[in-house]
């Protein structure tokens, strides 16, 4: 080791350190520098020129559905001129899909037609087909809000894409870009994310209601998340006609979907499938404890009947508090507060105790 | 060689490999940090967050917050903690043992009423006096719980009990959260495929100095007082260099303190905050990792390098001293706690890195800073100093220490830009040059002194007084 490292190669070792990092510092002093004055310099003049387009803006959106065209023609043609450059192309594309996104009826389509009459689909579509990703994310995002139907052949090329990033935007874009909303869930080879059923059912909320498909047509999927998706999505938006289909998956699916389609018939108040569901939850193993608690809190929902509070009672004693809790509650639904079940469960334990006071008091209900 | 000259060279060359493998390795972090800074930014480009705000399926969470005698601050800080913008969340402040009038304020302020709340006890904690609820609507979303003192890590625990979330957040309750940080940190748990999110982290930036108004932040400023500014400074470097780092290779130990994010099911799994450790959050952390590696599931830690998170930095040497003796304590008695992880290649880069790393560079550093000082005095009594190579090396060093802090300092310049006048990065390129002299000796110090009070026996927090953020001036 001492003939390996002299004294003179510690020297020349340790100044070369000195220099390579004071370079470095130097190197990275200066970039920030530059980088801070660019974003500061961009800070304004992006500010700058916000203000000048919302004003032209403000001038189109005041024009009323009984302007001439060649108003809107001139108008449009002035906002033309403002946006030349790229970047100015760029923040006109954002500050319309904003526009498009917010405003309705004479003002949606006049946004609409400024981005088409500015060209600003086209620069999409190249940024889709040749840009980074963040540019190809934007690009899906904005050609989706102004649903140019032209980029779903360009999109759906990213549905099963290994950049995650590009999967989850090319699903949620498609859903505005074709006729057939979901048909992206046939193709869904992955696990379907809560991210993207967050943004899908975002996309979906901007459809007209005669545009929202019959999502029973999924509850066969293979992927059992894309049932379970379909399921939520029937309960959002009250498809009563898939109820029967919904009710078919109580038997003979597994423990993940059951758990689902109970809450489906929950939302849908499909009373009829009570008993079944009492006959499921005697069945029901420990260790299933998503789908005991649905079931307890559908029958607790809609059943009237006495004799599934006699059923549901045995449940006061689970091992598990939740269950228990949610038991006393469906009870509570069922005969009400003066029921025998909760008076003779009060008197067992000190908790038990306070679980009907809890069930009872109004600031906790 | 004689006995005395191998025990020289021995230290000398320990010292050097040892000097030379930490720099090493924050040069992997800060390549590591890059990488996964680039993938955040990437993945976070204009992403609509109000998608979750109103989305039926958004998860539930419940924003824990334990507070003791905070009476100056207490309501104000519940007030900022009501505007957070997220649909489905409670806040519970969990009051343990307070001794001034703090729940009484919080009584009379949000017209609480006692409650017979019913909630189950998976951890232990100290007795729970009573649970409240508000009379006012307005605070619906609003639980208190009034509680034997405990200690934070059993407040916590009691937090999480009452909690009914899929998600809990344990935050400090005079820290100022941002309006869409609940947002951000539930974003990693609704992105997770293959693998489960069990805990997402936030940054934790210094608000001393900061215009604060009505409970949030208006503007971001670099503080006055010197010491809270080279806490900027190493909040900077640890945030942006050292946890992007670890989070990049899922080797992340620490989440902070200050807001966490975690599944209610894998915390209570785990077993919830360990009393016993003044180190309760790196702990719980470390022991979350160990279950699901122990049930064989694939997990992930997130972290999000957002601001999203202020706090109150200490401004005097007495209170700072206090908060790092207690870090350096909780360090060792997390490592001893979980010391099966070290070097094991079950616990994947969680016991074959990360461990390690806080091991030898965290816990160890100051030891060997410590024996290098010991050893230059020696060789100073005895008049052997090389006093050229002795500047060589400390140049060396000051060098690397100069360089990581600028490095850092361009990491927040390209990604959250949060400093936006020139003055503060100036003023922050001038605190990395004399940090080394002014600074790093006294942490070097608090540390050894901690590890010194552990040795001997000591388990408290100390006290850790705040003068609040009602202080700092308002927006006109």
């Amino acid at each position: 080791m001492e003939e390996i490292l002299t004294y003179e190669l510690k020297v020349q070792l340790a100044i070369g350190g000195i220099v390579t990092f004071l370079s470095l510092f130097l190197i990275f002093f200066l970039v920030t520098i530059l980088v801070k004055t660019i974003k500061l310099y961009k800070k304004k003049r992006n500010l700058r020129f916000t203000r000048k387009l919302e004003s032209r803006m403000g001038q189109l959106l005041a024009l009323e559905d009984s302007a001439s065209r060649s108003q809107i023609d001139q108008a449009i043609q002035q906002i033309r001129s403002t946006a030349e450059r790229g970047w100015q192309k760029d923040l006109l594309a954002a500050t319309l899909v904003h526009y498009k996104r917010n405003l309705s009826g004479f003002a949606n389509a006049l946004v609409t037609e400024v981005y088409f009459m500015t060209l600003l689909h086209h620069r999409q579509m190249r940024q889709l087909k040749k840009g980074s990703v963040t540019q190809k994310i934007t690009a899906m995002r904005y050609l989706a809000a102004m649903r140019h139907h032209p980029a779903w052949y360009e999109t759906i090329q990213y549905i099963n894409d290994e950049r995650r990033l590009l999967r989850i935007e090319a699903s949620m874009a498609l859903v505005l870009l074709t006729e057939n909303p979901l048909f992206i869930l046939d193709k869904l080879q992955r696990p379907l994310t809560n991210w993207q059923k967050i943004n899908l059912y975002k996309q979906l909320k901007q459809l007209k209601k005669e545009r929202i498909p019959d999502f029973a047509r999924w509850l066969n999927s293979p992927n059992p998340t894309v049932v379970v998706f379909a399921l939520e999505m029937i309960s959002r938006f009250n498809q009563y006609n898939a109820i029967e289909a919904v009710g078919a998956l109580l038997t003979n699916a597994p423990v993940m979907i059951q758990t689902a389609a109970v809450r489906t018939l929950t939302d849908l108040e499909a009373s009829q499938y009570t008993p079944l569901m009492m006959d499921l939850l005697d069945v029901t193993d420990e260790g299933d404890h998503p789908l005991k608690k649905a079931l307890i809190v559908a029958l607790g929902k809609m059943s009237t009947e006495s004799s599934h509070a006699q059923s549901i009672a045995r449940y006061l004693h689970d091992s598990d508090f939740e269950i228990r809790f949610e038991a006393a509650r469906a009870i509570q639904y069922i005969e009400g507060n003066e029921s025998e079940f909760l008076t003779v469960f009060a008197r067992h334990s000190e908790q038990s105790s306070l679980i009907t006071q809890h069930l009872y008091h109004p600031l906790l209900n | 060689m004689t006995v005395w000259q191998i025990i020289i060279w021995i230290v000398e060359t320990g010292i050097l490999v040892y000097a030379l493998a930490i720099m090493l390795a924050y040069l992997m972090l800060s390549i590591w940090s890059a990488q996964e800074m680039k993938r955040y930014l990437q993945n976070n480009h204009e992403i609509d967050y109000r998608a979750i705000l109103s989305s039926p399926f958004a998860p539930e969470v419940s924003l824990i917050a334990p507070a003791y005698n905070e009476s100056l601050t207490i309501v104000d800080n519940i007030k900022s903690l009501l505007s957070i913008q997220y649909a489905k969340f409670e806040i519970i402040i969990v009051n343990d043992g307070s001794k001034d009038d703090s729940m009484a304020k919080v009584i009379e302020h949000f017209e609480l009423e006692k409650v017979p709340f019913a909630f189950d006890q998976p951890l232990s904690c100290k007795p729970i006096r009573g649970v409240y609820k508000s009379k006012s609507r307005s605070y619906k979303k609003l639980t208190v719980v009034d509680k034997e003192n405990g200690g934070k890590a059993d407040a916590l625990n009691a937090g999480i009990n009452v909690s009914s979330s899929a998600l809990v957040a344990c935050i400090d309750v005079d820290c100022i959260i941002e309006q869409d940080a609940i947002l951000k940190m539930v974003k990693p748990f609704l992105y997770q495929e293959s693998k489960e999110v069990i805990a997402t982290g936030g940054v934790v930036r210094i608000a001393n100095n900061c215009v604060v108004e009505d409970g949030r932040l208006i503007e971001t400023n670099l503080p006055a007082n010197l010491l809270a500014r080279f806490q900027v400074l190493e909040y900077i470097r640890a945030f942006l260099l050292g946890r992007m780092g670890w989070s990049r290779i899922n080797g992340l130990l620490l989440i902070s303190g200050a807001f966490g994010m975690f599944r209610r099911d894998i915390v209570i799994a785990a077993g919830g905050y360990n009393h016993k450790t003044v180190g309760e959050d790196m702990e719980l952390v470390m022991r979350m990792r160990k279950w699901m590696t122990n049930q064989k599931r694939p997990y992930r830690v997130a972290y999000i390098p957002d601001p999203l998170c202020w706090t109150e930095a200490p401004s005097n040497n007495k209170i700072l001293g206090r908060q790092r003796n207690r870090w350096a304590r909780g360090t060792w008695e997390t490592l001893r706690m979980h010391k099966e992880i070290f070097l094991n290649p079950r616990f994947g880069n969680m016991g074959l890195v990360s461990y390690p790393f806080w091991f030898f560079f965290e816990w160890m550093a100051p030891f060997i800073e410590g024996l290098g000082l010991l050893y230059f005095l020696f060789l100073v009594i005895t008049g052997s100093v090389n006093w050229y190579f002795f500047a060589l090396m400390l140049g060396l060093v000051y060098a690397f220490a100069v360089f990581v802090s600028m490095l850092s300092i361009f990491y927040e310049e390209i990604s959250f830009f949060k400093y936006l006048k020139r003055r503060a990065f100036f003023l922050m390129v001038l605190t990395a040059f004399i940090e080394p002299f002014l600074y790093h000796p006294k942490v070097v110090y608090w540390s050894l002194r901690g590890n010194f009070d552990l040795w001997k026996g000591k388990s408290s927090w100390g006290e850790m007084s705040r003068t609040g953020f009602v202080k700092y001036q308002k927006k006109t």
